[in-house]
C-alpha cells in the first residue's frame, strides 16, 4: 500500500451552487467539499437532484449560480487533463464496435496510462474482448462503461446509479472492484437511491432531498440522528388504539396476520409496556433507525 | 484525435448497409444509366465520362452525409455523445475528426466508380486531371459533412435517417446529378445552380474536360462549407455549453 502526502485541496467542492430549469430548481444552495480519497455517496431519491449534481460536477452543466471545483480545477479542466473518470446513467456505446475496441479508444483518449489487457481484467471483459457491443447484455454493456470509467486511471472516479442494471452476484463483484479502485488512492464518489448500497459502501454520505443538503455524515452519524427504533411483534387479536396508547410510540403499522410494527423513540419503554399490560407479543424484534427513516426523517425536517 | 478517427472509420465500414448503397449502388447505378444513354456529349464531356462524374459526385456526398448525420443522430440518442464529452476528447477534436472521415470515406466510393467506368467505357484521362477530380472529391464533400453534422444534431432517430435521404436525393436532384441538368425545367437548372451538389459535378466535369475551375463555382461551394461549419459548431457549441 503507498504511502502519499494529502494534497490541500480537495476533491469536489462546491459552493452555493445552485440549477433551474425553467420553473424546476434542481440545485437548492448545494456547498460541500469532499477531501481525497475515500468513498462518498450521493443518496437521495428519485428526483433529489443527484444525477444534476453529478452532471455539474463533470461540467456537463453549467450551475445557474455558484461555484464548481473538480482536483482544484474547473470541470472542464479537469476532464480535459485526464483525471477524470466517470458513469453515468445517461451514458452508453456506439453499435459497430467491438468491446476491445471501445476500451482501446477509451486506453489512447486517456494516453495510455493503463495497458488494454489490464482494463479488460479489471471489468472483467477478457472473454468478451471481441464481442460487438450491440450483441452484449444490460449487465455486461455495463462493464464496459466501467472499463471506459477506469481506462485512464483516473484521481476521481463518478458513478451515476452504477448497479441499476446488474444482478445481486455482478453487483457484488462491481463494489469489489470498485473499492479496488478506491484503496488505489483515487476517490470515488457515487449517486444512489439504494439505501444499503450507500450503507455499505461510503465512508460519508451525503443526503439530498429537493436540490438541497439534508444530511451530511458518516451512515453511523446518520443513522443515529434519528432516536427511533421498530418493535416488531405477532400480536392476535389487538386493537391499534390500545398499541397507540403504549409509551413513546409515535408511529404504528399493522400487517397482515397480525404482525405488528410500532415505531417508538424509546424501545425499552414500549417493550416493558408491552409485557405490563398483559399483551403477549410473540416474535418480538427490536430494530435500530434504519437510513430509510433518517432520510424520511430528515426530508421532513 | 486519430485515435477517435479510426475507431469511427472502422465501425463505419463495417456497416453492410452503408458500405452497399455508398460503395455499390452508385457504381452500379453508373452501369445501369450507360447501359441507356452514353451518346453524345453533355456540358462539354463525352456522355460516359460526364455520367461517371455525376455518379462520383452522388457518392461523395453521400458518403460525406450518411457517414455523419444519422450516426450523430444515434449517438446522441444511445449517451455515447455523452460519455465522449467526459473522455479528454476535445469538442473540437470531435469535430476535426468527423471532417477527417466526412473527406476521406468519397475516395473509396468514388474509386470503384471511376473503376467501373474506366472498366466498362475504356475512358481515359491524365494522371493531372484524376489527381485534380480527387482534390474535388475531398473538397467538394466537406459541405455534404458539415450538413451531416447539422442533420445528426437537429433530428433525432429515424427522422435523421429520412432527412439525410431528402438532403441526398433533393440535393442531387436539383444539382443536375441524378438527372442531367438539362434536362430540368428551366427554373429548377437555375435555382439547382446555387446548390453545392451542383458545384461539386459542374467542378468535376471542368477537371475532366481540362479546363480551368471556375472561379465563381469554387467560392460558393467555399461559402456552402463556411455556412455550414458554422451552423454546424453552433449547434453543437450550444449543445454542450447546455441549459
Amino acid at each position: 500500500m503507498s504511502v502519499h502526502p494529502m494534497p490541500a485541496r480537495p476533491a469536489v467542492e462546491f459552493a452555493g451552487v445552485t440549477k433551474r430549469y425553467g420553473h424546476t430548481q434542481a440545485l437548492d444552495g448545494l456547498s460541500f467539499r469532499l477531501e481525497t480519497g475515500g468513498m462518498v455517496a450521493l443518496l437521495g431519491r428519485n428526483g433529489a437532484g443527484k444525477t444534476t449534481a453529478v452532471d455539474v460536477m463533470l461540467g456537463l452543466h453549467r450551475p445557474t449560480s455558484g461555484s464548481v471545483r473538480i482536483l482544484g480545477d474547473s470541470p472542464a479542466a479537469a476532464i480535459a487533463a485526464g483525471r477524470v473518470g466517470a458513469m453515468l446513467q445517461r451514458g452508453g456505446l456506439t453499435a459497430g464496435a467491438k468491446v476491445a475496441e471501445i476500451i482501446e479508444l477509451a486506453r489512447r483518449l486517456y494516453s495510455g496510462k493503463r495497458e488494454l489487457s489490464e482494463i479488460l481484467a479489471l471489468a472483467g471483459l477478457s472473454e468478451l474482448a471481441d464481442r460487438r457491443v450491440e450483441r452484449l447484455s444490460g449487465g455486461q454493456a455495463q462493464r464496459v462503461r466501467f472499463a471506459v470509467a477506469m481506462a485512464g486511471r483516473p484521481e476521481l472516479l463518478f458513478l451515476d446509479e452504477p448497479t441499476v442494471a446488474l444482478d445481486v452476484e455482478a453487483r457484488a463483484q462491481f463494489w469489489d472492484a470498485v473499492r479496488g479502485v478506491a484503496d488505489g488512492g483515487a476517490t470515488v464518489v457515487f449517486a444512489t437511491h439504494y439505501l444499503e448500497e450507500a450503507d455499505a459502501n461510503a465512508d460519508r454520505i451525503l443526503v439530498l432531498d429537493q436540490g438541497k443538503l439534508v444530511a451530511d455524515g458518516t451512515p453511523q452519524s446518520i443513522k443515529s440522528r434519528t432516536r427511533r427504533s421498530i418493535v416488531q411483534a405477532t400480536l392476535p387479536g389487538i386493537v391499534p388504539h390500545r398499541l397507540w396508547e403504549l409509551p413513546e410510540v409515535v408511529d404504528v403499522i399493522v400487517h397482515a396476520g397480525n404482525s405488528i410494527e410500532l415505531h417508538t423513540l424509546d424501545s425499552d419503554a414500549t417493550v416493558e409496556a408491552l409485557y405490563t399490560r398483559g399483551l403477549r407479543p410473540r416474535n418480538l424484534r427490536v430494530q435500530g433507525a434504519t437510513l430509510e427513516q433518517a432520510l424520511l426523517e430528515a426530508s421532513a425536517a | 484525435m486519430t485515435a477517435f478517427a479510426t475507431f469511427e472509420l472502422r465501425r463505419i465500414t463495417r456497416d453492410s448497409r452503408f458500405l452497399f448503397f455508398l460503395f455499390v449502388m452508385p457504381a452500379g447505378l453508373y452501369l445501369l444509366y450507360s447501359g441507356l444513354h452514353t451518346h453524345g456529349l453533355q456540358d462539354g464531356l463525352p456522355a460516359a465520362e460526364a455520367l461517371m462524374v455525376a455518379m462520383i459526385s452522388y457518392a461523395a456526398m453521400g458518403c460525406a452525409m450518411y457517414a455523419i448525420g444519422p450516426e450523430l443522430a444515434a449517438d446522441r440518442a444511445s449517451g455515447w455523445i455523452r460519455q465522449l464529452r467526459i473522455t479528454p476528447l476535445t469538442g473540437r477534436a470531435w469535430v476535426a475528426a468527423k471532417t477527417a472521415e466526412g473527406a476521406l470515406l468519397p475516395v473509396p466510393a468514388a474509386a470503384l466508380v471511376a473503376i467501373t467506368a474506366i472498366l466498362s467505357h475504356g475512358i481515359h484521362a491524365s494522371a493531372e486531371r484524376w489527381a485534380e477530380l480527387l482534390v474535388i472529391v475531398v473538397a467538394g464533400s466537406l459541405p455534404f459533412g458539415m450538413l451531416g453534422i447539422v442533420i445528426g444534431q437537429t433530428l433525432d432517430g429515424k427522422a435523421a435517417n429520412s432527412g439525410t435521404l431528402f438532403c441526398q436525393l433533393g440535393l442531387s436532384f436539383v444539382g443536375g446529378v441524378l438527372i442531367p441538368a438539362a434536362a430540368l425545367p428551366h427554373a429548377a437548372r437555375t435555382i439547382g445552380q446555387a446548390f453545392p451538389s451542383y458545384d461539386i459535378a459542374a467542378l468535376g466535369r471542368d477537371a475532366m474536360a481540362g479546363r480551368g475551375l471556375p472561379l465563381g463555382d469554387v467560392l460558393v461551394l467555399a461559402a456552402w462549407t463556411l455556412v455550414l461549419a458554422a451552423a454546424a459548431l453552433a449547434l453543437l457549441r450550444r449543445d454542450g455549453a447546455s441549459t
